[in-house]
Parts: structure tokens; sequence; C-alpha cells
């Protein structure tokens, strides 16, 4: 209420100052149009006078100054051209506007003289500056004076000294203790204005502090932007003097927003050399300054620099230094991997490193000799690789004032180390790419520091768990191969601790980074590595949540796999990629490549559910290899016994799909897939157990009738082209095959499935081709079934199902079921099946004319539909009547092919065609010729 | 001829030789009228024309004058209830009534600085409340010259809004049972905005030229004395006045009398800063 009210009077109060400002401006422009300066000096300090006020708020009074600031540049304009025409003497000016009674316009008018005279050649420049400096100490209201000093600052910009030889007229060295002593004035005004006031409206005044700082921060920027200053003049005086005052003034948020300046102004050069001052005044800054955060500004500006240094590099140069860093990371991956596979490098890696960490100083010295075999030796002239001189040791110093600082600093927050060892990782990964130690080295003291804080409530805290998650996934993003990270020996003790949400985060980044750089993971031991990362994603959790407080994603654990809904089609998804990623698992050796398989399966299967998404591949991959063994049997001796074995570990894969996460629909499709290479390679026995299972599964587990339809048509289809098989085997299967046809629900399924059945009995004659050449029995001891051609139970199969087909209810049924028939003995007709004679297609098309018209008589509704068979979306009445034009149509052209062409075809073939006759048919459905 | 005896019989112009060459100073009559006179030192010529013998003037004539190094020994001044004033007077006596006419001139005299002009250096305060150290420059200033200082706050415990600076003239008439004081401030000079902390320094600077100061007199003809006093004020918050003799001794600027000595060319005053 008060403060409506109060902000009100404020902006009446403001607008009455600018009018105020306004028409005192219009009076000294007419003045000094006239030349009356008298008048017009008047008139200005009037107007400043308008600047005394302490009713506004800061940002009111930034809006009055830059009312006054306006007017005052037209004052500055004339008294510049006064003097140059020789009617005013700045020197004179300059002392008789210090008559003015009140201090503040009387020192805006000495500055605006003042600096105008500095713009002058040969004016005492060093003694105005010195003199204007020490009498704006008179202001010592923090607002006035931090504008007062604002406008110091900014008129004497232009002008400021940049020589070097000790004179009158100034020099650079004066410049920067001019520039210096106002950031310190200015800023010791605003730490003030923290202290005044009631302590009940310390909010207002830090949001009116913040709106302030960038007066004083603009020094800073001055004082980066002088020209001439180099790294010594900056090393020496400019940052300690900086620092002295942003130590002592002991101010959070002047600590705060000062350190973050000095970042961003100051160049990176600098900075890389001044990095153990910063860092050490940083450690001495108030205890509620966000440390973490200057520290991260710092690393994160010095990280970009070294990503645009790289892109500012020659290209060839930086991929030649990419290259290098690559090749010696790739180096340094083996040996590690070498040393742990020998079981050695666990233990002496974390000794070296791990004391390394608790005496804080003592830094490994490993990267001295490293640097400099390293990568910079190509680079002889520049010294810098990514822009970073080799004589910095960015990450050393860091890591170094980081230890201290944390150690300095009890009571910094494990939010505040782990969000810093996150930006010392980026640093790393930016910056010295190959350099897995110094990743490590980090990850080693996280785990340190997880371990500490083991028991405290801090380490839960979601911004610690994010910077965990970060600090872990910072790598995964970074290197172009996750398998960088299993040379890490740190990474995965790390990882194991981290709370599931974020396990299973990482495994998200895991796998989509080894998706997207299609990393080949070709040896056994990465296969572990990989999936034992993955975790998570792949393995039944054990009541997941138990020990950790806050888990929060997924509240109902171990119910969101079998239920429905977002979370099932993201388990769905993510179990996906999972599958994905076995594709990958890659090796030119085929038995290497086996145990990959052998190995991910032992992870897979404690997957419980997840089997369901993660077998299948697994499968595909067991099949596809057992095909690659089968091409290379001119190579490999020893092809049969491995691809058997191979197929028999496939078959346990899909039983075990098939019976423990009942996934029947699939496991019957790769059973059968397995049957088809199986029966390439040969294995009698094993093709029939492959068979066996497919129809148990398909007798124990498949009970939705069009599934059976399916899963019937199927294992048809996959029999038809079976030819391993001697007499008595194939004949059971088929028998089977044909019995399952036969029995299943409805009518409409049984006679599909019965016409389809013909085929087993009439297997496909160029495969017979493919055969003829096969020395398969060179022996010939033993009896095949392959070609099985028997045209009498084609035609008995076609006649059953047109029996079944007519005994159905619905003529729409009857007559779709005619057409497909229609099609098979057309088909016979043209494979020369003898039983399958012209007359049936005769009596067939004439059967279908004379009913085709019921279907779509206006007593049938519209709607009406043949329930759906294999195909979907082909029952309606009208979609049948096309159908049996385009059969019609087709008959038709074959028969015109081979009356125009006799010799493409044998004579008998034209003989049965020319006896099927539609004649009737087509003018029936008019089809005209 | 009536005319003649009724009316002004003369009209009288006195001039002084090198009147246009002088150093004229303006001076205040009553109300806002203004009239600027010439400026001579002590002991030195006022040359006009030699007068007339008796006799009829019947057209005008010029009479020149001289009165050889007068001794003037007091400097003209114009205070609030004192004038001192020198002038030359001319009188035509005849039978019926005599013509006079004045000419005022403005005297200054010059006087040599003392030697002792250190400067000033006082700790004042109010105890654990506010404690000061102030410096000025000299303890004498001339009349065109700057006075400049700086306040150093040992302890603030008020909240100062701001502080100035005045300079005060006390004109002090009649002779010891009826005297009678009057002071009339010059100027006030703000030299500082808003609280300093402890360990600020505040620095002065105030240039004397633009005022109108007279040096300090002192007993003239045992008639007036006029002193000037520099006088610091601090003003806290609740509009409070820190300063001066009355209250706190300590925070006084004792008499400051300005005193005038005689140097080559040019006045010479001062304003002297004792106890």
């Amino acid at each position: 209420m008060a403060t409506s009210s109060s902000s009100d009077t404020e902006g009446k109060l403001l607008s009455e100052a600018l009018s105020s400002v306004k028409i005192q401006a219009q009076h000294m422009k007419r003045y000094l149009e006239t030349d009356q300066l008298m008048d017009a000096l008047k008139s200005a300090s009037t107007m400043l006078a308008e600047l005394r006020t302490s009713s506004l708020t800061p940002k009111q009074y930034y809006e009055l100054y830059m009312a006054v600031f306006d007017a005052l540049r037209f004052l500055a304009n004339y008294l510049y051209e006064a003097h140059v025409q020789d009617s005013h003497h700045l020197a004179d000016l300059y002392e008789l506007v210090q008559y003015a009674g009140n201090i503040v316009p009387r020192l805006y008018l000495m500055i605006t003289v003042g600096s105008v005279y500095m713009s002058i050649p040969g004016a005492p420049v060093r003694e105005i500056m010195k003199d204007m400096l020490e009498m704006s100490r008179g202001v010592q209201h923090p607002t006035r004076g931090l504008f007062l000093r604002h406008y110091l600052s900014g008129q004497t910009r232009d002008h400021l000294p940049i020589g070097e030889e000790d004179s009158p007229n100034g020099n650079l060295q004066d410049s920067i203790s001019f520039v210096l002593t106002n950031f310190i004035e200015m800023n010791k005004l605003w730490v003030r204005l923290q202290h005044q006031g009631h302590s009940r409206d310390r909010e207002k005044r830090e949001i009116e502090r913040k709106e302030l700082r960038i007066l004083v921060g603009t020094n800073l920027v001055r004082l980066s932007q002088l020209e001439g200053v180099d790294l010594e003049m900056y090393q020496k005086n400019i940052l300690p003097s900086i620092l002295e005052q942003v130590v002592n003034c002991k101010d959070v948020i002047a600590q705060e927003y000062l350190m973050e300046v000095v970042i961003q102004v100051f160049t990176d050069d600098f900075h890389l050399h001044t990095l153990g001052p910063f860092l050490s005044a940083t450690a001495q800054l108030h205890p509620k300054v966000n440390i973490k955060q200057i520290v991260i500004a710092l690393i994160d500006r010095l990280a970009a620099y070294a990503a645009r240094e790289a892109e500012n590099e020659d290209p060839e140069e930086t991929k030649r230094q990419e290259e290098a860093a690559a090749k010696s990371l790739a180096e340094k991956v083996n040996a590690q991997k070498r040393a742990r596979q020998n079981g050695v490098a666990g233990d002496t890696a974390n000794s070296e490193w791990g004391t390394g960490l608790e005496e804080s100083s003592g830094f490994p010295q490993s990267p001295v000799t490293n640097g400099d075999k390293g990568k910079e030796v190509n680079n002889g002239q520049t010294k810098k690789f990514r822009g970073i001189p080799v004589d910095v040791r960015l990450f050393e110093v860091f890591w170094q004032q980081v230890v201290e600082l944390i150690k300095a600093r009890p009571d910094l927050p494990l939010t505040d180390i782990t969000a810093l060892l996150v930006s010392l990782t980026n640093l790393s990964l930016s910056c010295y790419p190959d350099r897995l130690d110094y990743v490590d080295q980090i990850l080693g003291f996280a785990h340190a520091k997880m371990q500490e804080y083991k028991d405290s409530p801090d380490l839960y805290a979601p911004q610690t768990t994010q910077n965990l998650a970060n600090l872990l996934l910072a790598p995964v993003n970074s290197y172009q191969s996750i398998l960088t990270l299993l040379a890490l020996p740190c990474y995965p003790s790390l990882f194991s601790l981290q709370p599931l949400s974020t396990r299973r985060s990482l495994a998200h980044g895991l796998i989509s980074s080894v998706l997207k750089n299609e990393t080949i993971i070709e040896t056994p031991e990465d296969v572990d590595g990989v999936l034992e990362l993955c975790q998570v994603l792949i393995r039944e959790q054990p009541e997941e949540s138990s020990h950790v407080p806050h888990m929060g994603q997924y509240p109902k654990d171990g119910k969101h796999l079998g239920s429905h809904g977002l979370e099932s089609e993201e388990f769905a998804e993510e179990q996906g990629w999972v599958a994905r990623m076995v594709h990958l698992f890659r090796s030119d050796s085929l038995d290497v490549q086996f145990e990959l398989l052998q190995r991910a399966r032992k992870h897979f299967e404690a997957g419980g559910e997840r089997m369901r998404y993660t077998f299948p591949s697994l499968i595909s991959a067991c099949i596809k290899l057992a095909r690659r063994y089968k091409d290379s049997e001119v190579t490999e001796p020893d092809w049969k016994t491995k691809a058997s074995n191979i197929l028999k570990f496939t078959r346990q894969l899909t039983s075990i799909l098939a019976t423990q996460v009942e996934a029947p629909a699939i496991a019957l499709r790769l059973f059968l897939l397995a049957a088809q290479i199986s029966d390439e390679c040969d294995f009698e026995d094993l093709t029939y157990e492959f068979y066996e299972q497919a129809f148990s599964v398909y007798e124990e587990s498949i009970s939705e009738s069009r599934a059976q339809l399916q899963a019937i048509a199927l294992i048809i289809k996959t029999l038809h082209r079976a030819t391993v098989f001697s007499p008595d085997n194939y004949d059971t299967l088929v028998t089977q095959a044909a019995r399952h046809g036969s029995r299943l629900l409805k009518k409409s399924h049984q006679a599909t499935a019965v016409h389809l059945a013909s085929h087993l009995w009439w297997q496909t004659a160029d495969s017979l081709k493919d055969t003829k050449p096969k020395e398969k029995d060179p022996d010939g001891d033993k009896p095949q079934a392959y070609p099985h051609w028997d045209s009498k139970r084609v035609l008995e199969c076609l006649q059953k199902s047109l029996r079944i087909a007519n005994s159905t209810v619905e003529e729409i049924v009857t007559v779709q079921l005619y057409c497909d028939a229609l099609d098979q003995y057309l088909y016979y007709l043209d494979h020369e099946a003898p039983a399958v004679t012209p007359k049936f297609v005769n009596s067939l098309v004439e059967l279908i004319t004379s009913s085709i018209d019921n279907i779509s008589s206006p007593d049938i509704h519209p709607s009406a539909r043949a329930p759906p068979g294999l195909i979907e979306g082909i029952q309606t009445p009208d979609m049948i009547t096309r159908h049996f034009r385009n059969t019609l149509l087709y008959i038709q052209s074959r028969k015109d092919a081979l009356s125009n062409s006799p010799e493409e075809a044998g004579e008998k073939i034209r003989q049965r065609w020319e006896e099927v006759d539609v004649v009737g048919a087509t003018l029936k459905m008019g089809i005209s010729r | 001829m009536a005319a003649y005896f009724f009316a002004s019989p003369v009209d009288i112009d006195i001039k002084l030789e090198d009147e246009e060459a002088r150093k004229q100073v303006e001076i205040k009559l009553e109300k806002d009228r203004k009239d600027s006179c010439p400026i001579y030192y002590d002991g030195e010529s006022i040359i006009g024309q030699e007068l007339a013998a008796p006799g009829d003037m019947r057209q005008a004539q010029t009479f020149d004058f001289h009165f050889k190094n007068v001794e003037k020994q007091y400097e003209s001044y114009q205070g609030i209830n004192v004038k001192l004033r020198y002038f030359v007077r001319l009188t035509i006596s005849r039978r019926l009534a005599d013509v006079v006419k004045e000419r005022e001139i403005w005297v200054h005299s010059y006087r040599m600085p003392s030697d002792n002009n250190n400067s000033i250096k006082m700790e004042v305060g109010i105890e654990d409340c506010l404690h000061i150290e102030f410096e000025y420059n000299k303890s004498k200033y001339h009349l065109k010259d700057v006075i400049v200082g700086k306040i150093y706050f040992l302890l603030v415990r008020i909240k100062i809004k701001h502080m100035e600076l005045s300079i005060i003239r006390r004109e002090t008439t009649g002779t010891v049972p009826n005297q009678y004081n009057e002071s009339e401030t010059i100027t006030k000079f703000e030299i500082m905005d808003g609280a300093p902390v402890r360990g600020e320094t505040i620095p002065i600077r105030l240039f004397l030229g633009g005022f109108e100061l007279t040096p300090t007199y002192r007993e003239v003809n045992k008639k007036f004395t006029t002193r000037y006093y520099l006088n610091l004020v601090l003003i806290d918050e609740e509009n409070r006045r820190y300063f001066k003799q009355q209250s706190y001794p300590q925070l006084s600027f004792r008499k400051s009398p300005f005193t005038e000595s005689q140097s080559q060319n040019r006045s010479y005053s001062v304003i002297v800063m004792g106890q």
C-alpha cells in the first residue's frame, strides 16, 4: 500500500525534475547561442541542482542523469569551440565553475570543463585528471557519487593519455591509475549502499545495488579498452589492485559481480597468465560468495577460448593436432586396457592418482613428460595447443587451485564442489582431449568425495546429483567412442555409486552415443564393459529405490514394465535402443563374434521382461552369424560344428523368448527364420527341431484365431521352401501344417489356410534350379523329399477349400474365398500341376460370375464386410468385385500373350490356357476386348 | 537676473587627473543605485586644478588643484552600520549661500603579509560521536587567494547529510559599554554531499576572489572592527547543525580577521586564521 503510493510520488518527482531539466537546458542553449556564457553556466548549474535529489530510485535517477547528460554534451561542444576560437580559455572556466555553491553541480561542471580541456593539445592533462579525481571525493552519497564518477569516467574516456614519456600531458600509467582509483572509489560507494537505511529494506536495497552495478563494472571495461596495456602492466599493477579492492571490500554482491566482470572483460591471454593470483584471490572471498560460479566462469571462458582457437587455426593444422591427439588418446586407451587386462593398472593408477588427491598438491608427474613428447612437437613456432600456450599448465593450475579451494573452504557445499569438477572436466576435455589421466583424476576425486559424504543428505540434493550426472556425461559426449570411457579406471566405480535415475539417463547417453557414432564394439571385454555401464537398462533391478531416498523419477518401479500407457511406451523405446546396439557388437572374426553374442546373452538374460525387446535382436544377430559361417564354408573347415553350435544357441535363446517372456509370435518367426538358415546349412535334425519348436509354440501359446491363421501361413510358406528333409520328416511336417490349417476356428480362415497348404505339395520350381548343382548327397544314401510334387493332393486341397468356402453363411465371404481360390487355380495352371485342369478354372469362374451380383445387391448393407483374413482392408464388396475383374483381365492378357507368341511357353501350357474360357464372365463384368 | 539667484547658479564637475586610467571600485548607494569611484592609496597625491581667486564666473571654467601626498590612514569601507569615506569637497563661497560639491574617492592601502603564515591543523569532535581533523594550508589569506584544505574523518557516528563552509563577516561598532555586533554571511559553500565513512578524506578548495571581502579591520579610529570567520558546518539527516564556537569550541573557527598590508602593486589582504 505504502509502496505503490510512494512509487507514484517518485514518479511525480521524476517528471517534475525532468521538466525542470528540460527548461533549464533550453535556457542554457539559448544563452550559449548568444554567447552569454555566464548566464548559460548559471542555467546549467540550476539544471544540475536537480541531481541533488535523494528521492528517486536508482532507475529514475539514471533517467534524470541521462537527460542532464544530453544537455551537458551540448555545453561541452560549445566550450571546445569557444576555447579554440580564443573567446574563453578553459583554464579560466575551470576556476570559474568552482564558485558554484553546491557540490554536485559544481563537480559536474568541473568535469565537463576539465574533460574538454583534456582534449586540447598541450593541456596539463595529468593535473586536471588528478584534480577532478580528488575533488570528486566531496560526493559521498552512494548513488550521486556513483553517477558523478560514472560521468567522470565517461567524459574522460576518449582523452586519457596513452603515451609513454613522463610529462605534464600525462601517460598511460596516469590513465591506469586514474581509472583504477575511480574504480576503487566507486566500488566503495557501491558497497556502502548496502549498509544504509533499515535492515528491513535489505532486499530492495540489493535490487537497487544490482541495478547500479554496471556503473562500477564499466571502469573495468575502460581498463580493458585502454590502448597499450600489456600483460606486464596487467600482471603487476592492474589485476593486483583490482583483486585487492575486491577482496577487501568484503561484500558478497560486489565480489561476485566484479570477479565475473574481470573474467569477462580482460583477454584470455591475460587470464592464462594470471590464473594463480586470480584463483587465490577467489579463495579469500566472503564465505557466502558463490565461488564455484566464479571459477566455473573462468574455466568455461578458457575452455571456450580453446575451442574457438581450435576453429581459428589453420584447418590442416587443427586436423593434424586432432589426429595426433586422437592417436595419442587411442594409444593410451589401449595401454590402459592392456594394463587393465593384466590386472595391474587398476591398482597402480588408483594408488598414483589416489595419493595425489590426498596430498592435494601432489600432482602426478606424468603430465610433464607427456606434454613434451605430445602433440605440440608438430607445432614448433606457436607453441600452442588449442590456443593454450604450452608453458601454461592450464589444467594443472586449475586443479591445484580448486583442490586447495576445497580444502581451504570446508563449508563449500558438495553441490559447488561437484559443479567445479564438471567444469574442470569440460576444460580438460576441450583443451587436453587426449589426457585421460586428467579426467580420471577428476572422477577419482569425485569418487572420494562421494564416499566422504556418503552419510550426508547433501549427496542427494538434486543439484549435486545432476552435477555428478553431468560429470559422467561430459566424457560420453566428448569422446568419439565411448570405449574410451572403459579405459578410465575410475569411471565405472563412480558410475556405480550414482542413483538409479542418474545411471539410467547416463545409460541413455551412452547408448545414443554408440548408436550415433556407430561405434563398433569388437571385443568381449568391451561388450562386458558397455553392458555393465548400461546395466540399469538391461537387468532387472532389485527393489530399485530402497536405499535412495528420493528417486522420484520412477515411483512405480517394477510395475511399469508390464503396464500400459506412456511408461511402457518409453520402456519399449529404451529397450529398442539397447536392442539396436546389439547390431554394433561386430567382429571380423566369426569366433570372436560368437563370443560377443554369448557375453551379451549373459547380460540380457538377467533382464526379465526386457528380454522381450533385447532377445530378438540378439537372435537375429546369431542367425546372421550362422549364415556367415555358412558363407565361409570354403575357408573354414570346421564351419559345420560351429554353425550348428550357434543354431543350438539360437534355439535356446528363442525358447527362452517363447516361454519366459511370452512373446510367442516373435519366437515363432525367429524359429522359422532359424529353420531356414539351418535348412541352408543342411542340418536336417536341427531344422526339424526348429519346426517342431515352431509348432509347439503355435500349439501352446498362440490362441487368437487370426494370429493362428498368420502363424500357419508363415509355417506353410517356410516349409514350402524346405529342402533338407527326408520324405518321412517332410510328410510329418506338412501333414501337421495342413491339419492345423484345417482346424482353424473360422471357416474363412480354414479355407485360406487350406488353399495355402496346397503349396506344400507343389514346391517351387525355381528353388529347384538352386538345388540342382548342389552336390548334396555324393553318397546318395539319403532319400530326399525335395522337390515334393503331388498334384492330386494339391487339387484335393483346393477343392476342400472351395467346399469350406461354400459352407460359410455369408455370401460375401464365400465369394471372396472363391476369388482367392481362383488365383491359386490359375497359379497351378501355370505351374503345370497336372491334376489342376482348365475345366476347374472355367467352372469356378462361372460360379463366381453367377454369385458376384449378390454381394453388391441392395439387400446387402454397403458397410458389409467379410471378416479379415491374412490381409486387412480388402473385404468390401467393391474390393472383391474389383479383385475378380482384375483376375479376369489377367486371364485374358495371358491367353492373348500365349496366342501371339506361342514359342514363349511350352506347348502344354499353351494348350491349358487355351482351354480356359472366360468369355461369359468378361461380358458379365463388362470387360470389352 | 532673478533666475540667476534662485536656480542653482553653477554646474560643477570635479575631475581627477588620470581618472579613467585608475582602478575603479563600485560602491553601493541607497537602494540599488551604484556609483563607481577611483581608487587611491595612502600617501598618494590627489591632483586636480588649482583653485580660482575671487571674481565673477560668467562661463565654464576649469581649475586645477593638487593635494600633495595626502595621508589616508584608513581604507574606505562600507559595512552594515559603518561607512568610512574619503571625498574632495569644493566650496564656492558667495554672499548668499555657498555652493558645495563633493566627489568621493575610494582608498585602499597595502601592507606586507606577515611572515608567519603556517598551515592550520586541528582535531575537533564530539565524544563518541564525531571526530574529525581538518587542515587549512595557510593561516592568512589575501583577498584573491584560494583556501585549500582537507577534512579527515576519524569517527563518524552521526548520519551526515552534507557539510559546508561559510564565510561570515562580523562588524563591531561603538565603544565598550555600548558595543554593537552584527554578522553577515558572505557565502555558503557546500564541500561534501552525503555521509562519509571513517577514514575518508574530503578536499576543500574555495576561491575567494569572487566574493566581496575587505581586509580585516581592527579598532579603526576606535570606532569599529570588522572580522571574517570561516565556519565549517556539518548537517545531519535531522537537519541538526554541528559547528562553531557557541556549543562546541573544538569545532569552532576562531577569529579570522582580514588585515591589509602594502605590497608592490596590488592589493593584498589577508585573512588571519589564529587564536
